[in-house]
């Protein structure tokens, strides 16, 4: 058999990986960073405020998050600090992140580096005042510490100066900066900064004896460029990965074709949709100068599919012409998906099927595109067999 | 005069001199010329500064030209006028170039309709040199195009003017804190909640309350200026007066903020109704504008709508294709108090503004200022506190057109910033053109405090330093106060990356808890998106998907408890 995944953020590389377990190398196309290069590092099945509970992760999911390597995915739900001061709960985390469960009741330093976009003086505060460092007796303050090398790490990006962490030299820098510190903390806490392909703070926390970890990432961040290095890696090992952007998915007389922007077109036998939603560009607004007020949303490619908004199907363009964002509210950007029936399959395509942030109206949080990959991998897979193509 | 003037109906001796209710550019252009004159007042605001029309106008200085054929006078006095804010605010102004093109049928309208232009121009040349203005240019096909190359091609000509920007909200702030420095109280986020009246009808005094504490309280002093624009009816009513007395025919105006400089001159174009609109370059952006439609929703929240939004886009793309390229960042609204006239069309009034004395609705001692635009409001506060100096019997020379607004005594070089603070070229220059000569003191913090010299929105850009001498001298209590200041949020990325970080700030400075600073930056980020929602294009909705996709992974959508 033969199983195309469109798409190579969360959801369709778990659906790869899940492939993979299954026996089948596939075909993974992916155009450009989607969604998943933008997480905050922070897991989650759902908006983070209402899955304070435990959920079990699958048996599947777990080993997915064990081959990618750079995820902790605990027995239990964990908290991690964010980038604006919040201490918020999460089902997982990068594992660069700082696990502040295990702080409970600690001395936090919040790392005090003259970067234009941390001010530790009052993340500190922040922290402190939060309810769950209150009640855990969890203490932040700010540390002093130079870490910075050259006066323009000032102001470049988060991820330029985590990508800088990765020189030889900078461990050793880092670690004498913090052991230069009167401070002895419990647990360091650092902005979005420890290294892009090295385990900076699983490094540092084995030299200095005590807990080091980030913050969560402003979109576009350190903790997404992990994420895609992680990816190339597992992708590279499992799968037939090709560069291009889809232009087209259609059914043919041996199931599906998929023609991308160089023209070619490939044939299988059933196909994963994990194109992600607007925030990816898997789907995409249109606006028509010509017809007043005229926009709507389609798809990024031509495929046999329809989208969804509020339980509703937009039917193409002309339904839509009139979308208004005032009155519809711009959660509809979040909620506008592919429709799928009860099996994950696109409508009335019985060999499509869709995964995370391509859905329409299902939760945008990596877990839940991760999950969502591996059902739609199972799936396809069944799907494949059932065809009897072998 | 009466001896019953000088205290209010319990004997007490009265506050102050004038209140003004209203801090748009009529409010702060009074109350800083009756503090010019020595006079003591007292300005109640109940949202902010420039909340209202004045900081959500196109910003011009305009020299008046559609005056020209039937009142040349007023273009005359507009003129001087703006002469007079470039004298008194040299930092806030900027050279607008406009570039109209003229597109007819047939070779014999076009010429006619360029020569007609080209003969009105003339006329308004005259008027120029008031303004330190330039002459018109009339521009062949071929001219104009090499000028603006991205004008849809098939112009028959065209015509260049002058005219000179200003960003409206800081004009109304530079307006308020010289007010506050000259002894007046400025109350932001206070609401007037009744205009006191003695038994005979006289006005005496306004009840407030804080809108921020909750405070209730009562200043009383012999005039009491009504100057809330749109608000006007509803003030009015407050002190027990007939809507009726002040009335105004509500113009609601939206412009569109582009997230790139398309042209390097102001473009006019025709509008599907015949309007004239333009898209204007401001900084790194572009803006559009803008429409005039009777509005009667509430003032308090005023946002464009998407039909607005495309009558714009479709007039401006007629002769401007690139514009469906960019990206609409924002939009904002104001409405417009434009004088109440049943049939002429506004444009055939030559006053634009007037003053009602309510004297003749028994109410003696208040006023009503109706009316009124950007570009002449210092004429008409002058006007105003002409006639209450008069009744008050203050002989005290006028020096609001001459006496420096805050900022505007001395021009720096912004280079000066940079070489003396290590501020970026663009931090500095922003940074100057906002505050002037005063930016040297936002200097000095960051000398005193280097950590201050951090940059937190990097769009603008804006410095702490920035943010925190707003909140300590110009009446900001919250990150909308801020951002209406420092433009802090209002460039390509939405806030997303700077207003929680200005929240954290204000309430730092303020002494508030750091959740109190999260949910104002949530609420602006709220209000922001309201305002952008009927702007969101293709290239938009990207952005728009991936800032709330951020907010709610920072924040969650609501509170940790299912």
């Amino acid at each position: 058999m033969s199983i195309a995944v469109i798409g190579a953020g969360i959801a369709g590389l778990a659906a790869a990986h899940q492939l993979a377990e299954l026996g089948e190398r596939v075909t993974v196309f992916h155009g450009a960073a989607g969604a998943s290069a933008l997480y905050s590092g922070a897991l989650d099945f759902d908006a983070w405020d209402r899955t304070h509970e435990l959920i079990a992760p699958s048996a599947e999911l777990a080993r997915f998050v064990a081959a990618l390597g750079i995820w902790e995915l605990g027995s239990s739900a964990t908290r991690v600090a964010t980038l604006e001061g919040n201490l918020r709960p999460a089902r997982g985390r990068d594992r660069a992140l700082l696990d502040l469960e295990a702080c409970a009741g600690k001395r936090v330093a919040v790392v005090d580096v003259e970067r234009d976009d941390w001010d530790a003086r009052l993340l500190a505060r922040s922290f402190a005042e939060h309810a769950w460092a209150k009640q855990s007796g969890t203490q932040f303050q700010p540390v002093r510490v130079r870490a910075l090398q050259k006066g323009f790490e000032r102001r470049i990006s988060p991820y330029d100066f985590a990508a800088a962490q990765d020189a030889p030299a900078r461990l050793s820098f880092l670690l004498e900066a913090l052991q230069q510190s009167e401070a002895k903390p419990d647990a360091w806490l650092f902005g979005p900064w420890l290294g892009i392909e090295r385990a900076l703070s699983v490094e540092l926390a084995a030299s200095l004896q005590a807990l080091v970890g980030e913050t969560t990432s402003a979109p576009g961040g350190t903790a997404g460029a992990r994420f895609e290095r992680a990816r190339d890696r597992l992708l590279g090992e499992i799968a037939d990965l090709k560069r291009v952007v889809v232009a087209r998915v259609e059914a043919s007389a041996s199931g599906y074709r998929v023609e991308s922007e160089d023209s070619e077109a490939r044939e299988f036998d059933a196909v994963v949709l994990a194109t992600g939603g607007v925030a990816a560009g898997g789907v995409a607004l249109e606006r028509s100068f010509e017809r007043r007020g005229g926009s709507g949303f389609r798809l990024s490619f031509a495929a046999p599919v329809a989208l969804e908004l509020g339980g509703e199907i937009v039917e193409g363009f002309s339904s839509l012409a009139n979308l208004d964002f005032v009155e519809r509210g711009l959660d509809a950007l979040l909620e506008v998906g592919i429709a799928v029936d009860e099996r994950g399959a696109a409508r009335g395509n019985t060999g499509l099927f869709v995964a995370g942030d391509a859905m329409a109206g299902r939760a945008r949080a990596a877990l839940a595109a991760a999950q969502s990959g591996i059902a739609a991998a199972r799936r396809a897979f069944e799907f494949a067999r059932s065809q009897g193509r072998a | 005069m009466a001896r019953d003037l000088e205290q209010d109906p319990s004997g007490r001796a009265l506050d102050c001199e004038v209140i003004v209710i209203g801090g748009g550019v009529n409010g702060v252009g009074v109350a800083r010329d009756a503090s010019l004159r020595g006079l003591k007042v007292a300005l109640f605001e109940r949202n902010d500064i420039a909340f209202g029309a004045s900081g959500n106008s196109s910003g011009m200085i305009h020299g008046g030209p559609r005056y020209l054929t039937y009142d040349p006078a007023v273009t005359h006095s507009s003129c001087l006028d703006s002469g007079h804010i470039q004298r008194i605010a040299p930092h806030l102004l900027f050279r607008i170039p406009f570039l109209m093109p003229i597109f007819k049928s047939g070779a014999l309208m076009s010429k006619v309709a360029l020569t007609g232009f080209d003969a009105f121009f003339d006329l308004y040349d005259a008027y120029q040199p008031l303004k330190a203005g330039k002459s018109h240019v009339r521009l062949s096909a071929d001219e104009i195009q090499a000028l603006e190359p991205g004008l849809i091609g098939g112009a028959a000509g065209g015509v260049t003017f002058d005219e000179w920007g200003i960003d409206g909200a800081r004009l109304c702030i530079g307006n308020a804190v010289d007010a506050r420095e000259r002894g007046a109280e400025i109350r932001v986020h206070a609401t007037v909640i009744e205009i006191l009246r003695r038994e005979d009808g006289r006005v005496y005094g306004v009840r407030f309350r804080d809108r921020v504490s909750g405070e209730v309280g009562v200043r009383t002093a012999r005039v009491v200026v009504n100057a809330t624009g749109a608000w006007a009816p509803i003030t009015a009513s407050l002190g027990g007066l007939a809507r009726t007395t002040t009335r105004i025919r509500p113009g609601k105006g939206i412009h569109i903020f582009l997230d790139r400089r398309l042209t390097n001159y102001a473009v006019v174009a025709n509008a599907i109704d015949g309007r004239q609109v333009f898209l204007l370059p401001w900084q790194n952006m572009s803006v559009l504008g803008t429409t005039d439609d009777d509005y009667y929703g509430d003032l308090d929240r005023v946002v464009a709508t998407s039909d607005e939004v495309s009558y714009l886009f479709q007039a401006v793309e007629h002769v401007f294709p690139a514009v469906r390229n960019a990206r609409a960042i924002g939009t904002w609204g104001g409405v417009r108090p434009t004088l109440y006239a049943w049939g002429p069309n506004e444009d055939q009034l030559s006053r634009e503004h007037q003053i009602v004395d309510h004297a003749e609705h028994g109410a003696d001692g208040l006023y009503s200022m109706i009316g009124g635009k950007l570009a002449s409001y210092r004429l008409f506060a002058e006007e105003m506190t002409d006639l209450i100096a008069k009744r008050l019997h203050n002989s005290a020379a006028r020096r609001s057109h001459i006496a420096p607004l805050p900022g505007g005594d001395e021009q720096i070089d912004p280079m000066q910033l940079v070489v003396r603070g290590g501020m970026e070229a663009v931090t500095a220059t922003r940074l100057e053109y906002r505050h002037g000569s005063r930016s040297l003191r936002v200097l000095e913090r960051m000398q005193r405090n280097p950590r201050e010299a951090a940059v937190v929105c990097s769009c603008e850009p804006v410095t702490e330093a920035e943010i925190r001498y707003v909140i300590e001298h110009e009446f900001a209590d919250d990150v909308d106060d801020v951002s209406r200041r420092t433009r802090l949020g209002l460039g390509a990325c939405g806030g997303m990356r700077c207003a929680l970080r200005c929240g954290r700030i204000v309430a730092d400075a303020t002494e508030r808890s750091p959740e109190a600073g999260q949910r104002m930056a949530i609420e602006f980020l709220a209000h922001a998106a309201r305002r952008r929602a009927a702007a969101v294009g293709p290239a938009q909705a990207r952005q728009e998907a991936l800032a709330l996709s951020a907010l709610r992974a920072e924040i969650g959508s609501g509170s940790e408890e299912p």
